[in-house]
């Protein structure tokens, strides 16, 4: 895999596209909110066909967890809800607030993700993590995510 | 009965979920679609965003639909249940 692919920014053209980012948000927000009041919402296809959790199951709970301020469970949840939370709370800021305020956000996360190639650290951590959490713990990750 | 319907709308599901995944992988490279792979529900927003200008519309709808069924199905048969609040330990 080339470099030019590995550095390429992906949060800031999220974070540029507003419609896209308007989307996300609410679709996020309704999730959490189902997810709070213990409604069906977003079901994975991959959990629910092949029975095994994909490497973002968890992370809504993991969150609901987070804004009720119970740190443990939500870490134990999944560890990534932190940063899902700040990169949701980025684009949140970026699609409602100022055009001028969007660019300069979007521009500095576009020469973070070009220089020190964040998004794919982000992305292959959060699949090691999977793997380990797969390999390691699969009956009680499993039994987690139900 | 209910159970092999719930599969079946299931399996009809990630193949939608695989159809749109293989475009954002094409449209918009490696990265957007690893990050598809791992968020389903960024996978059926972007399919939705860009279903007309790919001519995916079609299969949004049928996906969506699927997921409905899916979760009426699953809720019918009692397979859906939060262990919210009550998490299982290892």
């Amino acid at each position: 895999m080339s470099q030019a692919i590995l550095f390429r920014p992906v949060f800031s053209t999220i974070l540029r596209n507003r419609r896209l980012g308007s989307a996300i948000c609410a679709a996020a927000l309704a999730q959490l909110l189902l997810t709070l009041f213990g409604l069906p919402g977003w079901p994975c296809p991959i959990f629910h066909t092949l029975g095994i959790p994909c490497p973002g199951c968890g992370l809504t709970r993991a969150t609901v967890y987070l804004f009720h301020g119970d740190f443990k469970q939500s870490l134990t949840m999944h560890a990534f809800a932190p940063i899902f939370v700040i990169a949701l709370a980025v684009i949140t800021f970026c699609t409602v607030g100022p055009r001028s305020h969007t660019e300069r956000i979007a521009a500095g996360a576009e020469t973070l993700e070009h220089y020190t190639g964040l998004t794919v650290l982000l992305l292959s951590g959060l699949i090691l993590y999977w793997l380990a959490r797969l390999v390691i713990l699969q009956t009680a990750f499993v039994r987690l995510i139900q | 009965m209910l159970g092999i319907l719930g599969l079946v709308l299931w399996l009809g599901c990630i193949i939608c979920f695989i159809i749109v995944l293989i475009k954002l992988f094409q449209e918009n490279g490696v990265l957007h679609g690893i990050l598809g792979l791992i968020c389903g529900l960024y996978t059926f927003i972007w399919g939705w965003i860009n279903a007309t200008r790919l001519n995916i519309k079609n299969i949004m709808v049928i996906w969506t639909l699927l997921i409905i069924l899916s979760i009426i199905v699953n809720v019918t048969t009692g397979g859906f249940h939060y262990s919210f609040g009550t998490p299982a330990t290892p």
